[in-house]
């Protein structure tokens, strides 16, 4: 209970001192799931409404494998895409391998398919009729696409939360992928694993709680979007 | 072009300008039928009611006459253009229509943004958008509601502000599919005689699905009785009440009374017992007789001076309320069903078992060939 109370203690003393190892880890983390969220939402909102959408052969394999997707364990993806990026993988050329740019790659691969499940049950559940009255209103397929997304921004924002939630919280893939190089790589939940097998237990408490104040303010911003205009 | 264009219409139609017309339209679900129309049309400035039971595909046709979806075959011209295929030329004849659904499906916004929508989709600017979203809501006795948010409102209001939103684009036709069928019977009755005075006021060419008889008859011209996919009967309002053309559509309309009628001679039929001095139409042998129950009267047995030259004796066989008149179900030889008053029922002792007099005009009665086949085709059932 000690080295607990102790940790924590420590780890405000850090936070609030601003330590600049603290910060940079922070900052690192943040820019490399902010990014690898951003690209899931730019690709899966879309891609999801396609496929709440409409009908095509092969759409219930899709559903399938996308919500197999949501469950993507982290060190599977980091392994997959370690064999990619290394020298003698396919995409070696790309020279990503131990960068934050793989650790973003990585983290897309987890983030997309949660985005792209979720924002297609949104719009399912949207009242299939409501299409055809925007149609009806003279709404043009983009028009139309446009209300429906309106119409589910609720659930769709929830599903950017719980992608930037899968991809901030993840160790395996960045591990695998980024190779936790201090200064370069090492991002809050890396870190905390090392620091931690360390010793470095006040550290390691401290970016714990450095990871789920991140967590909480990113989640309360997008909540704080998502119900402005809920109130009647 | 045009001139080309103008021409060629010109030539084809003489009589007043055409809304809508459609022919051959056919609907199939994976390998089922639907729905087969060979023609059907809807007049400028008139209203035509698309009547039939649930699943008789009324609003799948509705569907595809506003252009919300594609019918499997069949040619469709709206507003004097020939429907084609590409997506442009059937947006921009949407935008000169508007469609009203059952439920009133309003997006989660203010009641103004809601009504202002498709004139947002048409690019209107914002003065024009705020002057016509405020008359039509006036319109529709729902201008006070204008900021508040549109799932706050009552069931009537929404759909009050679900017509605006689509009178407010002023259109040259509108489809109302069903659009009291989420409200009460007041509340249904108190906006369709609103409803009634501004389409009568605009002169919008409208179709109406409704499954109900009374909507019809407050609201349209003509009727299109829909049934198993296929239109029975398309004629004016009056016409398909008083004349059905099958005994199909006389079923579904409600006649209660439909007698076997069978020619026993030259001039001479036999209803229940009795035979009538009644000329069949040659080449019929039988028929049914489409007799409304408010046209059987009732008297007490051994009445010299019953109303009507056919008189029948009958056994009660039990009493239904219905509404405020009550249906009494007859036996006449033939079932027979009257409508009577409470003081009618009093005065004559109207009970299960005592006998009376039924009479009625055969002015009163429409024969319809009894074998007249009903269109075969599989029914679907899906809503509305």
């Amino acid at each position: 209970m000690d080295l607990l109370f102790d940790g924590i203690t420590h780890a405000f003393r850090l936070i609030l001192s601003g330590n600049p190892q603290v910060m940079e880890i922070m900052w690192l983390s943040l820019r490399v799931s902010g990014i690898a969220t951003l690209v899931s939402l730019v690709l899966g909102v879309p891609l999801g409404m396609v496929l709440g959408q409409s009908r095509f052969p092969g759409r219930r394999l899709a559903l399938g494998i996308i919500n197999t997707g949501m469950g993507l364990p982290p060190v599977a993806v980091g392994l997959f895409v370690s064999l990619f990026l290394w020298r003698s993988g396919p995409l070696g050329f790309l020279d990503l391998i131990y960068t934050p740019g793989a650790i973003i790659m990585a983290q897309c691969i987890i983030a997309l398919p949660v985005v792209i499940g979720l924002t297609a049950a949104a719009i399912q559940q949207l009242d299939p009729r409501l299409r055809l009255q925007l149609l009806g209103l003279g709404a043009s397929r983009a028009q139309t696409l446009r209300f429906l997304l309106r119409e589910a921004r609720f659930s769709i924002i929830a599903a950017i939360m719980a992608g930037f939630g899968a991809v901030i919280s993840e160790v395996g893939a960045s591990m695998m992928v980024g190779g936790n190089i201090l200064h370069y790589t090492r991002v809050l939940t890396t870190a905390t694993v090392l620091e931690t097998s360390k010793g470095n237990f006040d550290i390691a408490i401290a970016l714990s709680v450095v990871l789920v104040g991140l967590t909480f303010m990113v989640s309360m911003l997008l909540t704080v979007l998502q119900q402005r205009g809920a109130e009647r | 072009m045009d001139g080309q264009a103008v021409r060629r219409s010109g030539g084809r139609d003489v009589g007043e300008p055409l809304a809508l017309s459609l022919s051959a339209v056919e609907v199939q679900y994976r390998s089922r039928r639907v729905l087969r129309v060979e023609s059907l049309q809807l007049a400028a400035g008139s209203t035509l009611a698309l009547l039939g039971p649930n699943g008789s595909g009324k609003s799948t046709l509705l569907r595809v006459l506003a252009l919300l979806e594609r019918p499997s075959a069949g040619s469709l011209t709206l507003l004097g253009e020939p429907v084609r295929d590409g997506e442009g030329q059937r947006l921009a004849l949407r935008r000169r229509t508007a469609t009203v659904f059952q439920d009133p499906l309003l997006t989660d916004q203010t009641v103004f943004d809601n009504v202002a929508m498709g004139l947002r989709f048409r690019g209107l600017g914002a003065g024009q958008i705020e002057r016509r979203v405020g008359q039509w809501l006036a319109r529709f006795g729902v201008g006070h509601l204008a900021a508040r948010r549109a799932r706050s409102l009552s069931g009537g209001e929404a759909q009050r502000v679900s017509l605006a939103r689509a009178f407010v684009l002023e259109p040259e036709i509108l489809f109302l599919d069903e659009p009291f069928g989420s409200l009460d019977l007041q509340g249904r009755e108190a906006l369709a005689l609103e409803l009634e005075a501004i389409l009568r006021e605009a002169r919008i060419a409208t179709v109406l699905v409704t499954h109900d008889r009374g909507e019809a008859q407050m609201l349209a011209d003509q009727v299109a009785v829909l049934l198993d996919g296929r239109v029975a009967q398309c004629a004016a309002v009056r016409t398909v009440f008083e004349r059905p053309a099958t005994p199909a559509v006389a079923r579904f309309l409600g006649v209660e009374n439909l007698l076997p009628v069978s020619r026993t001679g030259p001039d001479e039929v036999r209803i229940a017992d009795r035979v009538l001095p009644l000329a069949l139409p040659p080449g019929m042998a039988r028929a049914l007789a489409c007799l409304r129950a408010e046209d059987v009267h009732l008297s007490p047995e051994g009445t010299p001076d019953a109303p009507g030259s056919v008189r029948l004796t009958a056994t009660v066989v039990h009493v239904v309320p219905y509404g405020v008149p009550y249906r009494v179900h007859l036996d006449a030889g033939v079932p027979l069903i009257a409508l009577a008053a409470q003081r009618t029922l009093d005065r004559l002792g109207v009970a299960p078992g005592v006998r009376l007099v039924a009479s009625f005009d055969p002015g009163a009665l429409h024969l319809l060939e009894s074998d007249a086949p009903d269109p075969p085709l599989p029914v679907s059932h899906r809503p509305g």
